[in-house]
């Protein structure tokens, strides 16, 4: 059997001497939409930090593919094919659209910088190349008429789209999204879903999906984790875990309303 | 490529100056108003591309020009070795400074150049058997170098050349990156930048390029000495980046010429300058944050 793509083992994490995320362990397989939900502050964006890189674990590994990656620096995640989104969505607000995502593509084949800096035919042929394909990536988000605007100057659900485009470009073995439904109109919502199914089926790429609204998660995850107080309290089928007393108790119980 | 046209052309133009400007004075002044174009723009890699605040420019300025004073003290070398050797020199304090500065951000960053920028002047003004204290070092210029129109022609040679390397940089991938990082510096990690080495030879390149300014300045005064590098100078720096416009290839150039050929319009105000500059900057910082340039070609993407 082949070791799943991604593996948190007994992940713990602190903020001085807080406990946001408690020995929690999950793994992720090739091709899955996996899902990862709980209520406000239960350690799910700890989670995603910890993975890409971000933040480095109290304790515990992160595994990818049978290879520990614990307390790899971001950048290195990144070009080990991790690509994330943000909860506050993060853009280069002062480049364009297309630059947010030919810079994020230009990584994989290393910095080029002396050859950039004397504008070789190959360095000048590599940047077209980089803007050609930001460009059809616009495209398949609907997005191409935006390609020189300034980042800063889009809408929510535009700038959600562009963070999309902006990993997948960057041709992700994992991508991890975190509340990508965040502030989404009810029709945009829509949108998202047929784009997460789109990155998996069409690209292949296996998704780590953080979300709150729920019509989200059951809609496209083919397995929930489920995390209260930063621990993981369920992990099956969406249609399963939602009915378990523990999820119910998690998110009704304690008046912490559930979004749907 | 239009930009670097415009700055060859510009060039030739300033290449007349010494026949129309009759006194040796007005040279003068032209030759200090290259030297702070070539720190100014230099600066703005850190300041206006990657957004670092530092106030330690002036230290790097006189760390190449006290290089070339010692060399030629040690070894009667000239400008041509002293050029590489004081860039050399800049640029390995400059990452010395940067690798402690790489986990700072804002203030912090600015307070760190500062103390930065007090060491290096105590030291200059202090070991004074390395660097001659208060009374600094003699630097004798080669004959061939003795005319001040000569030596108006090598420092305008030397501009060109740094401002074109400054265009270059900033329109390349690198300077992509620094964007990035100035925007964003957790994002562009996260997209595969490795933001920290980027950040050391950025700010290694940026004092270089002071350093190879004080080694001019040091040939061009004939010496060296404390004063003319201490926090003072680096605020002036600071103060025409901010004035010309932050990220502008045009806004520290003009930022410079404008704060050292002013003073010497109004002369009889020179002994207020540093008020005058402190209260420009402060009226920038609130009215045109974006300086002369940026005001005056707006904001657009490429
Ligand atoms: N950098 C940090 N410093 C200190 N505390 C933090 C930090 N990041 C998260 N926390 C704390 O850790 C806990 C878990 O936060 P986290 O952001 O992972 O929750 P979450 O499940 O993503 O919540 P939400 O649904 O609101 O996004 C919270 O109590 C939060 O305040
Ligand atoms: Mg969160």
């Amino acid at each position: 059997m082949t070791p799943p793509i991604l593996e948190a083992r007994g992940l713990s994490k602190s903020f001085a001497g807080m406990v946001a995320l408690d020995n929690l362990s999950f793994s992720v397989n090739e091709g899955e939409i996996a899902g990862l939900i709980g209520p406000n502050g239960s350690g799910k964006s700890t989670v995603v930090n910890l993975i890409s890189g971000v933040l480095v674990p109290t304790s515990g590994q992160v595994v990818m593919r049978g290879q520990d990656v614990t307390g790899a620096p971001a950048h290195q995640m990144a070009r080990r094919g991790v690509a994330r989104t943000f909860q506050m969505i993060r853009l280069f607000g002062t480049l364009s659209v297309e630059d947010n995502i030919a810079l994020a593509l230009q990584q994989k084949e290393g910095p080029g910088y002396v050859s950039s800096f004397f504008r070789t035919p190959a360095a000048r042929r590599q940047r077209a190349a980089a803007g050609v394909t930001a460009r059809e990536m616009l495209k398949l988000f609907d997005l191409e008429e935006k390609a020189s605007d300034l980042a800063a100057d889009l809408s929510i659900g535009q700038r959600r789209m562009v963070e999309l485009a902006r990993g997948l470009a960057s041709e992700p073995t994992v991508f991890i999204l975190d509340e990508p439904a965040a502030g989404l109109a009810p029709h945009n919502v829509d949108r998202l879903i047929e784009m997460i199914r789109r990155m998996r089926d069409e690209f292949g790429v296996t998704i780590l999906l953080v979300e709150h609204v729920m019509r989200v998660v059951q809609s496209v995850c083919d397995r929930v984790v489920v995390l209260d107080y930063g621990q993981k309290i369920a992990d099956g089928p969406p249609a399963e875990v939602v009915n378990q007393p523990e999820v119910i108790e998690a998110y009704i119980g304690l008046g912490r309303g559930k979004n749907a | 490529m239009r930009t670097p046209l415009i700055l060859l052309l510009t060039t030739a133009i300033a290449c007349a100056l010494p026949a129309v400007l009759e006194s040796g004075y007005f040279i003068n002044v032209a030759i200090i108003a290259l030297i702070y174009v070539i720190l100014a723009s230099s600066l703005d890699i850190m300041m206006g591309w990657t957004g670092k605040f530092s106030f330690a420019h002036a230290a790097f300025f006189g760390i190449g020009a006290y290089t070339a004073a010692m060399m030629q003290r040690s070894f009667g070398t000239d400008l041509w070795a002293h050029l590489p050797a004081g860039m050399a020199a800049a640029a390995l304090f400059g990452v010395l400074l940067g690798l402690p500065s790489l986990r700072l951000q804002g203030h912090f960053l600015a307070i760190m150049s500062i103390a930065f920028q007090t060491v290096v002047y105590l030291v200059l003004a202090q070991w004074t058997d390395l660097t001659g204290g208060h009374y600094g070092l003699p630097v004798e210029v080669s004959p061939e170098l003795g005319n001040v129109s000569t030596f108006y022609f090598v420092t305008l040679g030397c501009t060109l050349v740094a401002c074109l390397f400054v265009w270059f940089l900033t329109q390349s991938r690198f300077g992509d990156t620094l964007t990035a990082i100035r925007d964003d510096e957790t994002l562009a990690r996260t997209i595969g930048m490795d933001t920290n080495v980027i950040k050391i030879v950025a700010f290694a390149i940026s004092s270089a390029l002071a350093g190879g300014a004080g080694v001019l300045m040091a040939h061009h005064i004939r010496g060296v000495t404390p004063n003319d590098y201490t926090v003072m100078t680096s605020a002036t720096i600071v103060a025409m980046v901010v004035l010309g416009g932050r990220g502008k290839f045009w806004g520290p150039i003009v930022g410079a010429l404008i704060l050292t050929i002013l003073p010497e319009v109004l002369s009889d105000l020179a002994e207020y300058k540093h008020i005058m500059y402190g209260a420009l900057l402060i009226f920038m910082i609130m009215v045109m944050p974006q300086g002369v340039v940026g005001a005056l070609t707006g904001r657009k993407a490429k």
